[in-house]
């Protein structure tokens, strides 16, 4: 089986037919061929119904027999009883790949099961390669193929995704939506009959579009191959991994006492640290850290320079970062020194860097304060706390700002630029928190949106900034270690 | 390794200590002097020869709780010694089959754990953390999936957070980490070689001056590899 000619066929297909296509708009026969149109794919698009003359415009085709081209890519969303039958009308029409949406195997029992592994004999015999089932689609954005149950658009970008959970992957796509995060493609592995994980990780890893990784995993089928498969890949484009069932597994049956704390979690865990894959607790971590590594250089070292607008922030700043490794470093003599040029009298002399709410050139003092810090190599990140606020007053009807007022505003406005202009001359880290719960809608302040079209998020608190600002510095690490090991 | 084969052959779930160390000898690990002995003048002879003080074990594949069964004696510094020990150790086991294991005295302060588990998904893995009665009370411990490299050994030490036991602390030597590690790397080996071999504990593995040395150790065995 050429799988290369498979994998091209089911993420660049000329041509792609909707099996179980439906005029009826409460169907997903309906629903993903609109997605397919709204999305834009260029290519041809055949619906196949067998009743039906024409679906959404198109012409139908009564069975795929009927389509007169050839076929690349096959979108399944018949009822479970007629995909044995689909399947092999598939490999008669000498079909590549599908994806097969549909419901109701291996995760309703050993009937489904036995159906599923029959289907994917089949298959294989058959020469194609296909994701689910029970699996919500695939979307290659480059080429504009959204083959997918949810209208999720998410502009072109440089992360690839592959979930077990259709669900997961659309709360990814919608907040990289929100947040203005490119994608390169999404799939949905559902079941994994045939199609593994690790398979699209594989193809990711060769794939020139995708630079950065992200999976959502249940469970593993082959743990081996899996890490053998992510090992290979992370030498070169860092994968992130949410892995959910840390609290299932418990102690397993054993003679020694090895066997006896070796829990299934704990093994996961330790294969991730060993070939490089960032494993990541939550959706947010996972989230925070893809949009971090989409525009952020890697930190070379563990020295977190804090830079904030007021105390507190900056103390728990400071726990965070120690808490996960990483170092709020003492800054040198000569440093504070020419820190005091720009700070007000009564600043803290030292890292963390506290404003103490000073509100005159808090631009110029922020550029100043992270140029002298990246410039004297005191530091490899800094995390930057508590801007926008200022943009957010209170006002009554009427008011009107005076000249003062515009200006604080303009110049607070100005940090966009600053933090964007900065990260490419000094080719550090800098990575922003504020508290969002003190803006009316973090989303339409307009400094945060002028940073997320720069690819700059600000994050809700310093935990998580600081834990993006860790797994980055752990994937320097790996980088830097693989690099050792590279002949 | 005909000491694997043979046991499965037999049925057996498990080799004994002594079994057990000539398969690591095997790897290129670490294991203390000792000899098996079936009479009180073997027992005496192989003392006189490990050098005193020695250990005396009962040592059958059924037993694999030596300490609680009464049939550990430690710290034995003479003939006479030698053949208490033997003589209550015998009486103990009467009703098993086994013989008497005499063996050097490992003097250390500190004890560490080896190990190694056969996940069914992920395949051989092996353990690193402190040792002795803390091993499981304290689950301070680090595992990686076999094959692993030298680095991959540096990186266990450092994630348990008794780390610094293998530093130098209170008078006592650093410890000798590239063998340690080596010890890790060819523990892999072995999970990856013998299909057989379902878990092993080396435990306590004893730093004896700068030397990680296996002084109690156990390989359970899989029937249906």
């Amino acid at each position: 089986m050429d799988l290369r000619a498979n994998f091209q066929a089911l993420f660049y297909p000329e041509s792609v037919a909707l099996i179980g296509a439906s005029n009826q708009r409460n169907k997903w026969g309906y629903r993903i061929l609109d997605n397919i149109i709204t999305g834009g794919f260029k290519g041809k698009i055949y619906p196949i119904n067998y009743k039906e003359k024409e679906i959404h415009g198109l012409k139908a085709f009564s069975s795929l027999k009927e389509v007169p081209d050839p076929i690349d890519l096959a979108v399944i969303v018949v009822p479970v009883r007629s995909v044995p039958e689909t399947f092999e009308a598939c490999i008669e029409k000498g079909v590549k790949a599908a994806i097969l949406i549909t419901a109701g195997f291996g995760e309703i029992g050993n009937e489904g099961k036995r159906l599923e592994e029959a289907l994917t004999v089949r298959a294989r015999e058959g020469g194609i390669i296909f994701t689910g089932p029970n699996c919500n689609g695939l979307m290659n954005r480059g080429i504009r193929l959204h083959a997918q149950m949810i209208s999720l658009f998410p502009k072109r970008g440089p992360i690839s995704m592959v979930t077990q959970s259709g669900n997961i992957g659309t709360s990814i796509l919608a907040r990289g939506i929100r947040n203005g995060l490119g994608f390169s493609k999404y799939v949905s592995s559902g079941n994994e009959a045939l199609l593994r994980n690790e398979d699209i990780i594989e193809f990711y890893g060769e794939d020139p579009e995708t630079e950065i990784i992200i999976t959502y995993l249940e469970g593993v089928k082959n743990g081996q191959r899996f890490f053998e498969v992510c090992k290979k890949v992370a030498l070169k484009k860092p994968i992130l991994v949410m892995k959910a069932g840390r609290t299932r597994g418990g102690a397993r049956a054993a003679n020694s006492h090895t066997g006896s704390i070796a829990g299934p979690d704990e093994i996961f865990d330790a294969g991730c640290r060993q070939v490089g894959v960032l494993r990541c607790e939550s959706l947010d971590e996972l989230f925070d850290l893809a949009a971090a590594l989409t525009r952020q250089p890697l930190p070379r070292g563990p020295r977190v320079g804090i830079v904030t607008s007021g105390g507190g922030w900056g103390v728990l700043a400071s726990d965070a970062c120690e808490k996960r490794g990483l170092d709020v470093t003492p800054i040198s003599e000569r440093s504070i020194s020419e820190l005091g040029r720009f700070l007000p009298p009564w600043w803290s002399k030292g890292n963390p860097i506290d404003l103490v709410a000073g509100m005159n050139n808090r631009n110029e003092v922020f550029e100043a304060c992270i140029s002298i810090l990246f410039k004297n190599d005191e530091v490899d990140s800094i995390m930057l706390l508590g801007i926008g606020l200022i943009l957010e007053q209170k006002r009554k009807k009427g008011y009107t700002l005076d000249e003062t007022e515009k200006k604080m505003m303009d110049a607070e406005m100005k940090i966009a630029d600053t933090i964007l202009g900065l990260l490419d001359r000094y080719k550090r880290p800098i990575i922003t928190a504020t508290d969002l719960n003190m803006h009316e809608n973090p989303y339409e302040n307009p400094l945060f949106k002028k940073l997320r079209e720069g690819g700059v998020l600000v994050y809700s608190d310093p935990d998580r900034a600081a834990a993006v600002i860790s797994a980055m510095y752990r994937r320097y690490q790996y980088s830097r270690r693989s690099k050792s090991y590279a002949v | 390794m005909d000491i694997i084969k043979k046991a499965l052959e037999e049925g057996r779930t498990s080799l004994s200590e002594y079994e057990s160390k000539l398969v690591l000898a095997q790897y290129r690990i670490p294991v203390t002097k000792e000899r098996l002995v079936n009479s009180q003048e073997e027992a005496v002879r192989a003392a006189q020869e490990i050098g005193y003080p020695v250990v005396l074990k009962g040592c059958s594949p059924d037993i694999t709780h030596k300490t609680e069964s009464g049939l550990l004696w430690k710290d034995i510094r003479n003939d006479e010694e030698v053949g208490q020990a033997y003589q209550d150790i015998s009486t103990r086991m009467k009703d098993e089959k086994g013989a008497v294991l005499v063996q050097e005295m490992v003097k250390g302060e500190r004890e560490l754990a080896l190990g190694l588990i056969r996940d069914p998904q992920f395949g051989p893995c092996v353990m690193f953390g402190l040792g002795g009665i803390f091993t499981e009370i304290l689950k301070d411990v680090s595992f990686r999936l076999a094959p692993i490299e030298k680095q991959d050994a540096l990186e266990m030490f450092k994630e348990i957070k008794a780390y610094r036991i293998l530093e130098e602390v209170r008078g006592m030597p650093p410890v000798d980490q590239d063998r340690l590690a080596q010890m890790l790397v060819d523990l892999g080996h072995l999970g990856l070689e013998h299909e057989g071999v379902k878990e092993v504990d080396i435990n306590p593995v004893i730093i004896s001056g700068t030397q990680p040395l296996a002084v109690d150790a156990l390989i359970v065995l899989e029937q249906d590899a």
